[in-house]
């Protein structure tokens, strides 16, 4: 055997081996992710006086839009919107601000484009809607859009954290989790825990194709930090909201992506491995966000706009079998010719729901309430 | 991504290199083949060009906004092309080439329609954790290697190259195929195509 032989034979043994070291985690691989649900407690709030409060929330820009809520700590909410002179200009900046019980703190931008190209060490045009969730140990994730050409769907997804209850800020970190030029994939709602820990984050695609997709994030006993999969393709719906039912079922229900005006619901029994063919749920959606969490005693809540066109009202709908049904609730507002939208849902330790939404594009609305308010209001709300 | 890092060296040199050869081509097509030392100093201009900072941020790092990297083989063809201007030694043979394009167009083919969404599958997903995509790639790693095909050893830097987290991505696919890569290769590879089955079929 010549020298030449050798050197491709160890090449050959190298390659050999290093396609099949993968195989060794896979092998080692722990149950798949599973879902982190509170077990329900039926007499959550039921008992209690409604409760009903709204606040407004604006950072002073011409327009703003695309509002989250979390929890970091107990007794602290906090929201992330963005804001600028109009959406998708380059001047857009994240805003951040807090809820104690002295009130809202003065919002504070926490990503520009500038800031953004600078922390990246790339070329950012604009920012966009972002998303931000709590680990309930005072970490603070901020997942947002930075477009470097085109609109909406030249996106990609960067990350920033903070460990301080968002004083500082991490810096930004660019996640690639599509193989055509790390385009287009956005975030609208917010994540679900997960039992080990890490987060499964609904994200969607609107390139060629508008589809849901799971962001499998910081995930132990996952090869990689950021993974993203599938939940279905085409363009039929996108913009998911994902709520769990248990370790292993959940739903997404989200925005129309075809000429059907219809919201569209998608199952999974697996914890996110396989999802379900998307199904008209009966409810009408304009082209519009949604949002939907699990109440505390084991019902669904739903934020949407109840109309085929525009988006001129925001109602809450309840479902009592795990989205197989729905009962309109109260609407939230409603004014012909005006626009609430992306509404965002936050349940808080306290048993209070928060709903978080644009306002006209001028301002961001947070209306809080308990079960006892939205079961007083189910009965009397118009079909 | 840290300075020097492989995917930050990598976005810098890949578009210099780029920009050197359409110069290169250019003054070619305006009938001034340039000289090796005159394609050194276009290269030498090149890679000034592209690391400049201008409001604080080098025209490749711009360029990294649109893409996040390049794969290794797309690297070795431009490696390849660089040294062939600058009148270096063949890094790939002839027949090499056309199994480099051929490669860009079959495997971005089996990606890029599913992964942006055409059906329910997503064969990008397989490029995170060990799947067919890597038996499919070893194996042919291994087969082309044995035949001494240097895009044998290519595959087997960007196997070497996902283990150390090389470049800015995670997942396989990105280190065997990009989408630069792929838009040149289909063409390419058609091109050979017509001409093998021009010269077959007489």
């Amino acid at each position: 055997m010549n020298w030449r032989a050798g050197i491709t034979g160890v090449g050959i043994a190298a390659a050999l081996l290093l396609h099949a070291l993968p195989w060794v985690p896979h092998r080692r691989a722990q149950p798949g992710p599973r879902f982190a649900v509170p077990p329900t407690s039926v007499a959550t709030g039921a008992k209690s006086p409604p409760i009903h409060r709204e606040e407004v929330l604006g950072s002073g820009e011409a327009s703003v839009h695309v509002a989250s809520l979390c929890e970091p700590a107990p007794g602290l909410l906090a929201a992330a919107w963005y804001g600028g002179s109009r959406e998708g200009a380059r001047d857009v900046a994240v805003f951040f601000a807090t809820r104690n019980a002295q009130g809202w703190s003065e919002p504070v931008p926490v990503v520009t484009a500038a800031t953004a190209r600078r922390e990246l060490g790339h070329y950012v045009r604009k920012v966009g809607n972002a998303v931000i969730f709590a680990d309930g140990r005072g970490k603070i994730s901020l997942l947002y859009v930075a477009i470097a050409v085109g609109g909406w769907s030249g996106s990609s997804l960067c990350l920033k954290e903070s460990s301080d209850l968002g004083h500082t800020w991490t810096s930004s970190r660019r996640l690639v989790l599509s193989p055509f030029f790390n385009i287009s994939d956005l975030v609208k709602n917010g994540p679900t825990s997960l039992e080990g820990g890490g987060w499964a984050v609904p994200i969607y695609q609107e390139l060629f194709g508008k589809f849901p997709e799971l962001l499998w994030l910081n995930v132990p006993g996952l090869p990689a930090p950021a993974i993203r999969t599938r939940a279905f393709g085409g363009r039929t719906a996108f913009q998911p909201a994902l709520v769990a039912l248990d370790s292993q079922r959940a739903l997404m229900l989200c925005r129309t992506a075809s000429n059907q005006r219809d919201l569209f619901l998608s199952r999974t029994t697996d914890a996110g491995a396989n999802w379900s063919a998307p199904q008209p749920t009966g409810l009408p959606n304009s082209d519009s966000g949604i949002d939907a969490l699990r109440l505390p005693d084991g019902r669904l809540l739903l934020a949407f706009n109840d109309t085929p066109t525009g988006r001129a009202n925001l109602r809450l709908a309840v479902s009592p079998d795990d989205g197989v049904t729905w009962q309109r609730g109260p609407y939230v507002i409603q004014e012909p010719e005006a626009e609430f939208s992306y509404p965002f849902l936050l349940s808080s330790r306290d048993g209070l729901i928060h709903l978080a939404y644009t306002w006209k594009r001028t301002a961001i609305q947070v209306v809080s309430f308990n079960v006892a308010w939205l079961d007083s209001t189910l009965a009397q709300a118009p079909r | 991504m840290t300075l020097f890092s492989g995917a930050y060296l990598l976005s810098l040199l890949v578009p210099a290199l780029g920009l050197f050869l359409g110069l290169h081509q250019a003054a070619s097509w305006a009938g001034h083949r340039p000289t090796p030392v005159a394609s050194g100093l276009l290269l030498v201009a090149s890679l000034f060009l592209l690391s400049v900072p201008i409001e604080g941020l080098s025209v490749a790092r711009r360029l990294a906004g649109f893409a996040p990297g390049f794969s290794l083989p797309f690297v070795a063809l431009i490696v390849h092309a660089s040294l062939n201007r600058l009148g270096g030694p063949e890094l790939l043979r002839p027949t090499e080439l056309t199994a480099f394009w051929r490669w860009g167009a079959l495997v971005g083919l089996i990606l890029y329609p599913a992964a942006l969404g055409w059906g329910r599958v997503d064969p990008y997903t397989a490029g995170w954790h060990f799947s067919a995509l890597f038996v499919g790639v070893g194996l042919s790693t291994a087969i082309l290697m044995g035949r001494g095909h240097r895009l044998g050893w290519v595959l087997l830097i960007a196997i070497a190259a996902w283990h150390l987290r090389g470049l800015e991505s995670t997942n396989y696919w990105d280190y065997l195929v990009d989408p630069l890569y792929f838009l040149i290769a289909v063409p390419r590879a058609l091109m050979g195509l017509r001409l093998r089955s021009g010269r077959t079929g007489r």
